[in-house]
Parts: C-alpha cells; structure tokens; sequence
C-alpha cells in the first residue's frame, strides 16, 4: 500500500530504472553538467534559484505529483498494453501471410536486429507523434501546455497534458508491440532484448548520457556534425523557444529531424538562450495546475466556436 | 566545490558500474540454469524418446520377421503404430538439426508428412508391382518413410506379397539408419555438454511450430477448418487415415509438449519461469487437450463431429498460448505513458 502510494506519487520514478528521472539517470547527468561547467569555465548560473524556484518550476513540481497521480489511476488501466499490441500484430500477420514455420539466425544476430529496431522506430513514432502535436491545431492546444514552461528542469519533462499521455501511451505500445509482433513471427522463441536493468540498452545509453539535460539549465551543445544524428540538449531547448518551436521534434536521434528538413543546429544561433515559452499572442497563460488541466479543453470550445 | 561534486559524482558511478559487474557476470566454471535444464530435458525426452523409437523399430522388425512364417498382418499393424507414436515424440522435440547440422533433414527422411504433395499411394503400388531389387526400387526417399512403411502395412498388404515384406523390411532399415544418426547426435557429449539458452529456444520454438502443426495441419485441414479446405472436411487429410492412428498421434505430440515444458514448477522449461501466470496457463492447456485427445474412437469417425471442431479450437489457443507466454517471457515494460517526444 505504502509504495502503491509511494508510486501513485510519482516517488517511484527515481528508483525505477525505465524512468527518466531514475537516481542513476539524474547523477549521469549531473555529472556530465559539471564537466561541461569546467571546460566551459561558467555554470554558477544555472543553480540560481531563480530558475529552480522559479513560479514555473514550482508549478511543475506540483503538477508532477498531481499528473502522476492522474496517470497511474486514470490512464495507465485503460491504455492498451504492450502484449495486447503484440498479439494482434502476431495474429494479422499469421492471416495475412499464414503461419510460417521460425527462421534461424544466429542469437546475437537476433537480438541486434531486435533491440535496434525496437529503438529505431520507437524513435522515429516519437518524432511523428511530436510534429503532429505541433501541426494539429487540436493537438496543439494540449502540447501547449508543455511550451508553457518559463524555465526548464528535468520535471518539466512531466510537464505534459494526460491527453498527450494518453497519446504516448499508446504510440508506445503500437509501436513495440508491432516491431515485436513481427519478430516473434519470424523467430519465434529465440528472441531476446539486449538490456541493461530491464530497458532497452539502446534506450538506457541515451538516458544515461545526459537525457535529464534536454529540461535544464545547461546549455549543452554538441559538435555541429553530430547535431545531424543526435539532438543535443541544446537543440531541444531551441525547440521550447518561440522562435525555434516548429523545429527539432526529435527524441534521442536527429535523423528524423535531419530527413525531414526540420532539424536546427546550434553553431549559428545565440550561445545563450533567453525566453523559453509560448508566443505572446497564443500564450493560454498557464500558471496554475487548473489552467495546465482544463484550459486546453476551454481553448478548444473557443476554436470551435470562431469557426 | 566543484573537485569535491566531481569526486562524489564520478565515485558513486564507477561504484555503481562494479555493482552492476558482479551482478551480470557468471562465475566461471558454473552450470547455468539452462545448461541444467537442458540437460534434464536431453536424458528425459530427447535421448530417452529416440532410444524408445529405435525399440519399437527393433519390435517392429521382429514381427515382420514373423510376418513372413505366419502372415498374420494384425501383430505388425499394431507394433507399427506402436513405432509411430514413438517417433512423433522424436519428431516434435526434434533439434538435432541444431546441435549438428547434418542432421537438419532427417526428420524429412524418415515422415513426408505435409512435404511436397506427391501422391505416396500411387507411387508405391507401382514399385510394389515391379520386379527390380528392393533397394533399386526405393530410390527415392519418400518411399523410404514411415508414410510409406503406412501404405505397405495398411493398404497394399496382401498375404500373397513376400515383395511387400521385403520393401517394409528395407523401409526399417533406413529408419533405424536416421534414427541412430539422431541418437548418436543426442549422445554425444561434444554436441551437447555446452547447449543451453540457445539449445533450449530451438527446442521452444520446435514445440511453437509443432502447436501451429496440430491445428492448421492434424485437424484444421481435415475438419474444412482452415481457409484453403474451408468446409470441405476429408479425413483422407489426416495425417494416419490409413493406419486411423492420427489421435494416437496427436496424443503423443501433446505428451511430449507436456514433458519438455513440465507439469509443474519444478520440471521441464517451467523451472526457468517459476511463478509466471503465462507458464501456468500454458500446462493447463496442455493437460486439457491432452484429456482431451484419450477418446478410443479414430479422428477417421469424428471429423464431422463437435468433438472434432472443439479438439481443433483447443489446439488453436494451445499455439496461441505459446505466443503468449513468448511475449510475456521478453519482459517488455507493458505500458508507458511518459512523453518521451515532448
Ligand atoms: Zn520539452
Ligand atoms: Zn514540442
């Protein structure tokens, strides 16, 4: 009961490995911001209490215990599962294609083959579901409530509508349970992931150099060639500018971003960023966890209406 | 300030990466679980299943021997379907193939069942009626397979016949051939002192394939069940319509899932997910389809029965209870609801 609550509360998040803001994932980070501050030779600023006690980092402390209540007791029971996506892509394509007796392939083989794929079109799923939050007008009203955010620190991440949940909830089981379904039809029981702690290994790399950055202070950038492939922490907190808010949808991996011409680097723009946020003119002014919550819904009937 | 964050941070890392070391490696010189399990599972079903197959071949010999002093067909009908059903034990848990690679076609060797779709009735009476020598006359392999021993047995069998005692004869005797290959691969340690995990997918993924065959083949293609004869029963699609031994057949397939995944915690591929709802409910499919498959009537007299079609759908949610427990033996985090695009 206590660590259902425990949970409920979102306090289970640092000490659950799939979680971004696992113990490990946090101190990974940490360090990688301190090494950065030293060869950078700044970094006093970014412990000022004036972004980490900031109005809106107080709002998303807030709104991330009442969002993790909201998802574990609202959402997580009528979202469908992993095995459920799974099933049915295994008995489509047994109907499609008749059921074929298992392939062999060398283990490791297998399991290379599975783990990239997985992460691959995970990543690539992300990426389309955040371009379309952004180009959907009804999806945006709800993906505004994450460009709310004045300042940025890893619980910003949480900082996310339970409709867009809802969306990545799915989007996350669809995809796995696709790329699963097809390998379990081809290789039946020889398949395995390649994990580190029960997550992905390709996915626990990505965490654990530096995922936390992404919602932060710290400005890190990477070397322009690698900003094709990898989106820096720096290239997301473009994309939370105004200015720079349609480009870089990417999660862990810029080719998405780089193949359909929405990628921004960063050796041409401002070393520092100043305004993070909404445009003046679509502001819905979010500052209470009433507003993050319900004036989405209200934006929505108002669009509606003008029509 | 910062040498001392510096410090702590990179200290607590490293500490935990040589955690994390002595968790994930083995010590060297350890049985593994699964080496264990395989182990287990080759004295009890692989080498014990092959070894029982070649007694049965041996009996089986022995009648047809006698067969030829006192024509009595009726002994050796019955030790053939005593063979048979030792065999589909061999056959379903099959993965010599795996261990050596010779012997990937044997299994082809020895049954034609579902392979190609040449008619083995009519090509058999043809050698049954020539005069060439035996072993020039089974040239091809298909005439040398238990579908073959079947027709002489059941169908061709006429107390007149020395040639078709002499071609059953030559038929065993490559059967014995294929079936000593399998036994000396299972026996030799070479092979399989170090299978493990890799050994024992094969072997899982032989009893996926071999749930997919007791549906689709054993009984949804003499039922009309499947598309392709989609109410079109035939029990001429059966896999022993001659010998009305395809329930026997059945029941052995069923048997030997039983022993390799184990009837309860402690035996079979079960001891390597104890306490998994998935396995439980995989061994109580299998006890019920194996009750099921006890009736003394022939599948030859039920294919247009209810019996029938429930025995089929049953055998339908056994394959599918594999993939379920496949999946749920990945361990893929079920659900997440963080938006991980933002
Ligand atoms: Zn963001
Ligand atoms: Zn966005």
């Amino acid at each position: 009961m206590v660590t259902d609550i425990a949970q409920w509360l979102g306090a289970e998040s640092f000490i659950n490995p799939t979680k971004r803001l696992y113990w490990l994932f946090l101190l990974s980070s940490f360090l990688i911001a301190l090494i950065f501050a030293y060869y950078k030779k700044t970094g006093q600023e970014w412990l000022s209490k004036e972004i980490w006690w900031h109005r809106s980092a107080r709002l998303d402390y807030q709104y991330y215990v009442l969002i993790s209540l909201i998802k574990s007791l609202l959402i997580y029971p009528f979202v469908i599962s992993v095995t459920e996506t799974t099933h049915i892509t295994l008995q489509l394509l047994i109907s499609l294609f008749d059921y074929q007796e298992t392939l062999y392939l060398t283990h490791w083989i297998i399991v290379t083959l599975y783990t990239a794929s997985l992460f691959l079109f995970s990543d690539f799923t992300r990426y389309w579901l955040h371009r379309l939050l952004h180009k959907s007008e009804l999806l945006w009203a709800f993906h505004q409530v994450h460009h709310s955010a004045e300042v940025l620190t890893p619980i910003t991440f949480y900082r996310v509508h339970p409709v867009e949940s809802v969306l990545f909830g799915f989007r996350y089981a669809l995809s796995t349970g696709f790329v699963t379904g097809i390998f379990l039809y081809l290789f039946g029981a020889q398949l395995s992931l390649f994990d580190i702690l029960g997550v992905n290994a390709l996915h626990f790399i990505a965490l654990f150099i530096g995922s936390n950055l992404r919602h932060s202070p710290v400005p890190l950038a990477y070397y322009h060639w690698l900003e094709h492939w990898f989106i820096s922490p720096k290239q997301h907190q473009q994309h939370h500018t105004p200015a720079y808010s349609n480009k870089n949808f990417g999660g862990v991996l810029a080719i998405w971003d780089t193949l359909f011409n929405t990628l921004q680097t960063n050796s041409n723009l401002p070393s520092n960023i100043k305004v993070y946020g909404l445009k003046a003119e679509e502001s819905l002014r979010l500052h209470s966890i009433k507003d993050l919550l319900f004036k989405p819904f209200i934006s929505i009937i108002r669009q509606r209406k003008s029509f | 300030m910062f040498k001392i964050l510096l410090t702590i941070t990179t200290l607590s890392l490293v500490f935990f990466a040589g955690a994390m070391q002595t968790v994930a490696s083995p010590q060297a010189g350890d049985i593994t679980l699964e080496q264990k399990v395989f182990q287990e599972i080759l004295s009890t079903v692989l080498i014990h299943d092959t070894e029982q197959a070649l007694t049965e071949l041996n009996k089986l010999q022995h009648t047809l021997k006698m067969l030829e002093t006192d024509g009595n067909i009726i002994q050796t009908q019955k030790q053939f379907i005593h063979f048979m059903t030792a065999w589909k034990k061999v056959q379903t848990a099959y993965i010599a193939g795996f261990l050596n690679e010779d012997l990937l076609d044997h299994p082809r060797y020895i049954d034609t069942y579902h392979q190609g779709n040449e008619d083995i009735g009519k090509q058999l009476s043809r050698v049954l009626k020539t005069k060439t020598d035996v072993s020039t006359a089974l040239f091809k392999h298909s005439y040398k397979t238990i579908n073959a021993l079947e027709y002489v047995l059941f169908t061709a069998f006429t107390k007149q016949s020395t040639r078709s005692i002499q071609i059953a004869k030559a038929i065993t005797q490559s059967l014995e051939r294929y079936l000593k290959d399998i036994n000396e691969t299972y026996t030799n340690p070479e092979l399989t002192e170090t299978a493990g995990k890799a050994a024992l997918s094969q072997l899982a993924n032989s009893l996926l394939n071999s749930s997919y065959q007791l549906h689709a083949w054993r009984t949804g293609e003499a039922g009309g069940f499947i598309a392709k004869y989609q109410d079109k029963p035939s029990i001429k699609r059966l896999e022993y319509y001659r010998s009305t031994a395809s329930l026997q057949a059945i029941h052995a397939i069923l048997e030997t899932h039983q022993r390799v995944i184990g009837v309860n915690e402690r035996t079979g591929l079960a001891q390597l997910r104890p306490n998994q709802s998935e396995v439980s409910f995989l061994q109580r499919k299998l006890k019920s389809t194996y009750t099921a498959t006890l009736s003394p009537t022939p599948l030859t007299a039920q294919v247009k029965s209810k019996a029938f079609k429930n025995l089929y759908t049953a055998l339908k949610e056994l394959h599918d209870a594999y993939f379920l427990l496949l999946i749920d033996a990945l361990g893929l985090q079920a659900k997440i609801l963080d938006a991980d695009g933002d």
